[in-house]
C-alpha cells in the first residue's frame, strides 16, 4: 500500500488486456456463428437443380422442385410471345425489360410457383378462353387461394391482391439444360 | 454529472434489486487469503470449463440426432458437414477430460488443506454431489455418440443395477425403457444429459459458492484470516475478492487454453484415452470389443468394481453386487470426510506424520487403481488393485482414528 | 511446503505410467510397423485417392465423406472428378462416395471412412504389407495382423508373392510390378489417404491450432502483466 500507483502503466495494461478479452471473446464467437451457416449436408440439398429442355414442347409447363419451392418452367408458345404486349395496360408492371420471359432464352419463363400474395400455388391455365375470373384471358397463372392473376411472363394484373410479379428463381442455360439456382 | 446520474439509477434499482448489496458482499468486499498456492485456482477453472461444457452442449445439441439410427452418422455429420462443428466436438470431448482433471486436483486440494473441516461441511458435501453428477453427467454423455464403446460400457454399468438383489433387474428394465440397451435408452439418456444433469449442477455449483462465501475461502496454512481485521473491517490476511482475486485467475486461464487447445487442436483423441477407438465403430449388439475399458476419470472406480472377484455367500451377497456395493461406496465414503476427520488443525502442513502417510497412501492408490482400470485383467493386476482399494479406504476409515491421536503442529497466527 | 512438493513429484512419478503405456500389440505381431501419416502432403494424398478408386472401391465404401470435399482438401480439379472418378452420371459431386455399394456389402467389407480410426493408421499399414501366401485359406492368402482375413490381398500384384518361412517370418519368393520399397511408399499413401477420408477436418485443425495457442500464450502474458500490477496494492 506505501508503494506509488502507476496511473499510466495501470492504464495501458487496462486498454491491451481490454482488447486482449474482446478478441478472446470475438474469436470464441466466430466457430459458434458459422456453425449456423447452411451445412454440407443443406449445401447438397440446395444445390442447382439440372432439367433437360429438349423434352418440353411449346405450350406445356414442368414443375420443378429446387430448395423445397415449385419452380414452373414453361416452354412459350409463339401465340403466347405474341399476346403479351397486349396485356401491357392490363398488368401492374407493363415494362418488359425484363424480357418477356425474363431470362436470356426468350423461349422460356422459369417463375418461383409461389404466389407473392400469401404464398399459394398458383394455377397454370395457358389455354386463351373466357374464364369465370377474367372474360378476356390471354394465358397465365391464377391463384385459387385469393384470386391473384398473373399473365404467362408472370406479371401480376392491376387490381388482385398479389402487390408484385412472380419471382424469377436464380438460373442459367446449358445448351439444352436448364440450371435451377446457379447464375452464370 | 455523469456519475450523479448513475447513482441515481443505482439507487432506484437497488430499492428495487439488491444489486450494489450483492456485488459488494460477493465480489468487491468479499474478503479472501491473500497468499495461496496454485492449488487454489482449480475452482475458477471449474467454473470456465463449465462453460464451456455449456456452451459447446448447446451447440453441438443442435446437429446431433438422438435415436438409434441417426446418433453415430450424426456425429460424423457434425465432424464434417457443419462449419466448425469439429471444434465444438473436441472441445466437448476434450472438456469432460479436462473436467475431471481440474474435479479431482481441485478435491485433492480439499483433502490436503481440510477445506471440508467445520464450518465447511456443507461446502464440501455440495461438491461431492457434483462430483456425483459430472460423474453421472460424463457416463450419460459418453453413451450418445452410440459407438462400441458407448454401447458396451454402458451395458457394464446398467447391468450393475442388474445385480441388486430382488428389484435389480426390473430396474435395469426401467433404466433403460426396454429389455436390452436400445434407442429408448438413448433418447431418455439425452435429456438427461443435456437438461436434467445440467440444471442440478448449476444449482449446486450456486449452493457451493454461496455456502463458501458464507464460511470464507481457506488457504493452505489453515489460518484462520478472520481473526485479525483492520479499522474498516476487512481481514488482514485478505483482500477483496474483485479485482486481486478475478485478476490473479486470468492468467491461470490463459495457461489452462493453452494447454486445453493444445489438445483439441493436435491430439484430441488424446492417444485413445480421451476419444477410445472402438467408439469410431458404430454400435453393434453381436460384436463385443475386444477389451471394454472406460474412459481414464472413471477408471480408478471401475477398477474398485473389477477388484472384488468374491461375495460373501452365506448372506447370499454375489460378488457383482459386492463390487457394486464397494464401488458406490468408495464415492460415498468421500461425502462424510467432514465427520471423518477429528484433527484439530486443518492443513496437512501441520498435521502429523500419520496424515501425510495416508494421504500419500490414499493418493497413489487412486492414480495405481487408475492405471489398472484402463488395462486388461490378469490375476497380477487383479491382486494389486485390490491391496489399492484397500489403501483407498484405510486412510479414510482410519481417520477418525489417527487424526484425534497423532501430534499436530502449531498453527501460526497470521498468513 | 516442501514436504507437498516432495509428494507431488512423487504422485507424478506414480502418474507416468499411465500416459506412456498404450496398447502395442498387434495381431500375432509384437507391434506394428511405425508409420505417421502426413495429411498435409498433397501429392501423397493424390496417389492414396487413386489406390483407393483402383483397388479398394470396388468393395469398400467411404460412407461418411462426400466427393465434393476432395476437390476441396486434394485439389482434385472438377472434370477430373466428375468424369475420371465418379464416371457416373446419377452421381452428383455433394454425394457420399459409395459406388452405389450396399451399406454393408454381401461380403462384408467394412467401410472404410473411419478404419484408421478404429483400428489406428500402423494398424493398417502393417496389416497391408504382411499378406502370405496360405493354401488352407479359402482367399489363398493370409495375414500376419490379422489371422484368417476374409479379405483378397488385392495388392498382390504390385506387392509380390510371400511366404512364411520356418520361423513364421515373411519371405518375398516372387516380384511384383513394385519393388519393396515402392510399395511401402504406396501402402503409406494409401494410409494417408484413409487417414485424411476419417478425419477431413484434420487438415485445417492441424495448420491453424498453432495460432490459437500462440495467442492464449500472448493472452497469459498480457493477464500476468495485470495481474502483478495489482498485486502490488495488497503486498
Amino acid at each position: 500500500m506505501s508503494k506509488k500507483i502507476d496511473h499510466n502503466r495501470r492504464r495501458a495494461l487496462h486498454i491491451t488486456s481490454g482488447i486482449m478479452g474482446a478478441v478472446t471473446v470475438g474469436a470464441f464467437a466466430v466457430p459458434f456463428l458459422s456453425a449456423w451457416n447452411p451445412s454440407e449436408k443443406a449445401k447438397a440439398l440446395g444445390a442447382a437443380v439440372k432439367f433437360d429442355l429438349s423434352k418440353l414442347l411449346p405450350g406445356s409447363m414442368a414443375v420443378i422442385e429446387w430448395r423445397r419451392t415449385p419452380i414452373f418452367v414453361v416452354h412459350q408458345t409463339d401465340e403466347a410471345i405474341k399476346n403479351l404486349p397486349k396485356l401491357n395496360d392490363r398488368v401492374t408492371n407493363p415494362a418488359l425489360s425484363e424480357g418477356i420471359s425474363r431470362t436470356s432464352n426468350q423461349k422460356y419463363t422459369i417463375l418461383k410457383g409461389v404466389c407473392t400474395h400469401l404464398s399459394c400455388a398458383p394455377k397454370y391455365h395457358p389455354e386463351i378462353e373466357p374464364k369465370a375470373w377474367d372474360q378476356e384471358w390471354l394465358g397465365g397463372f391464377f391463384c385459387p387461394c385469393h384470386g391473384s392473376k398473373f399473365d404467362l411472363a408472370g406479371r401480376v394484373y392491376k387490381g388482385v391482391p398479389a402487390p408484385t410479379n412472380l419471382e424469377v428463381p436464380p438460373h442459367s442455360f446449358d445448351g439444352d439444360n436448364l440450371i435451377i439456382g446457379e447464375e452464370v | 454529472m455523469e456519475k450523479a446520474k448513475k447513482n441515481s439509477f443505482m439507487s432506484w434499482l437497488d430499492k428495487r434489486l439488491p444489486v450494489t448489496e450483492n456485488l459488494e458482499r460477493h465480489l468487491t468486499k468479499h474478503p479472501v487469503p491473500k497468499k495461496v498456492n496454485f492449488f487454489y485456482i482449480f475452482g475458477a477453472l471449474l467454473m470456465v470449463i463449465f462453460m464451456v461444457q455449456v456452451i459447446t452442449g448447446i451447440w453441438l445439441m443442435m446437429f446431433y440426432t438422438n435415436t438409434e439410427e441417426g446418433a453415430f452418422a450424426s456425429i460424423e455429420y457434425i465432424m464434417r458437414d457443419v462449419e466448425y462443428g469439429w471444434l465444438m466436438r473436441y472441445m466437448h470431448s476434450t472438456g469432460a477430460s479436462a473436467f475431471f482433471f481440474l474435479m479431482y486436483f481441485h478435491m485433492f486440494r480439499g483433502l490436503l488443506y481440510g477445506s471440508y473441516q467445520k464450518p465447511k461441511e456443507l461446502v464440501w458435501l455440495f461438491g461431492c454431489f457434483l462430483l456425483f453428477l459430472l460423474m453421472a453427467e460424463g457416463f450419460l454423455g459418453y453413451v450418445l455418440p452410440w459407438g462400441q464403446m458407448s454401447y458396451w460400457a454402458a451395458n457394464v454399468i446398467l447391468s450393475l443395477f442388474g445385480a441388486i438383489p430382488f428389484i435389480g433387474p426390473d430396474l435395469q428394465v426401467w433404466i433403460q425403457g426396454d429389455y436390452v440397451l436400445s434407442g429408448a435408452t438413448l433418447s431418455r439418456f439425452f435429456a438427461l444429459h443435456v437438461v436434467v444433469v445440467p440444471l442440478l449442477m448449476i444449482a449446486l455449483v450456486v449452493f457451493h459458492i454461496f455456502a463458501l462465501h458464507e464460511v470464507g475461502a481457506g488457504n493452505p496454512e489453515g489460518v484462520d484470516i478472520e481473526k485479525h481485521r483492520d479499522k474498516n473491517g476487512m481481514p488482514l490476511d485478505g483482500a477483496p475478492f474483485h479485482p486481486y482475486k478475478t485478476l490473479s485467475a486470468l492468467p491461470a486461464i490463459g495457461i489452462f487454453f493453452v494447454i486445453f487447445f493444445a489438445i483439441v487442436f493436435f491430439a484430441p483423441e488424446g492417444g485413445g484415452y480421451f476419444l477410445e477407438k472402438p467408439n469410431f465403430e458404430e454400435a453393434d449388439f453381436l460384436k463385443t470389443p475386444e477389451h471394454i475399458a472406460p474412459v481414464w476419470y472413471y477408471a480408478p472406480f471401475y477398477s474398485i468394481l473389477r477388484a472384488i472377484t468374491f461375495g460373501i455367500p452365506f448372506l447370499g451377497i454375489t460378488s457383482k453386487f459386492l463390487g457394486f456395493i464397494i464401488f458406490a461406496g468408495s464415492i460415498a465414503i468421500l461425502f462424510i470426510v467432514p465427520w471423518l476427520d477429528r484433527s484439530n488443525v486443518q492443513s496437512i502442513r501441520y498435521k502429523g506424520i500419520y496424515s501425510k502417510v495416508a494421504m500419500i497412501l490414499f493418493a497413489a492408490s487412486f492414480l495405481t487403481l487408475g492405471y489398472l482400470g484402463t488395462k486388461p485383467v490378469n490375476e497380477l493386476r487383479t491382486l494389486i488393485a485390490q491391496i489399492c482399494t484397500l489403501f483407498y479406504f484405510l486412510p479414510l476409515i482410519l481417520m477418525p482414528i489417527y487424526t484425534k491421536y497423532e501430534k499436530t503442529l502449531e498453527v501460526p497466527d497470521r498468513l | 511446503m516442501i514436504k507437498v512438493k516432495a509428494l507431488l513429484i512423487f504422485l507424478f512419478f506414480v502418474a507416468l505410467p499411465v500416459w506412456s503405456a498404450a496398447e502395442t500389440e498387434c495381431g500375432t505381431l509384437e507391434k506394428c510397423d511405425s508409420f505417421e501419416s502426413n495429411v498435409h502432403d498433397r501429392n501423397s494424398l493424390q496417389r492414396g485417392l487413386g489406390l483407393y478408386k483402383n483397388y479398394c472401391s470396388s468393395c469398400h465404401t467411404l460412407r461418411y465423406l462426400r466427393w465434393n470435399r476432395l476437390e476441396r482438401d486434394l485439389d482434385i480439379p472438377e472434370n477430373i472428378l466428375v468424369e475420371d472418378l465418379i464416371n457416373n452420371p446419377q452421381v452428383k459431386t455433394s454425394d457420399f462416395i459409395t459406388f452405389g455399394l450396399p451399406e454393408v456389402s454381401a461380403i462384408g467389407a467394412p467401410d472404410l471412412t473411419l478404419r484408421t480410426r478404429v483400428r489406428g493408421e500402423e494398424w493398417i499399414y502393417t496389416y497391408l504389407r504382411t499378406f502370405y501366401e496360405d493354401s488352407e485359406q479359402i482367399t489363398g492368402s493370409n495375414n500376419l495382423v490379422y489371422p484368417g482375413t476374409a479379405m483378397l490381398h488385392v495388392l498382390g500384384g504390385l506387392q509380390g508373392r510371400q511366404v512364411l518361412d520356418q520361423n513364421g517370418n515373411l519371405e518375398k519368393v516372387g516380384d511384383g510390378t513394385m519393388t519393396t520399397e515402392e510399395y511401402d511408399a504406396a501402402i503409406g499413401d494409401l494410409v494417408t489417404f484413409l487417414a485424411y477420408a476419417s478425419e477431413p477436418a484434420r487438415i485445417t485443425r492441424e495448420k491453424n491450432g498453432i495460432f490459437v495457442i500462440l495467442f492464449f500464450i500472448a493472452f497469459t502474458a498480457v493477464m500476468w502483466l495485470l495481474n502483478r500490477e495489482y498485486t502490488k496494492d495488497i503486498k
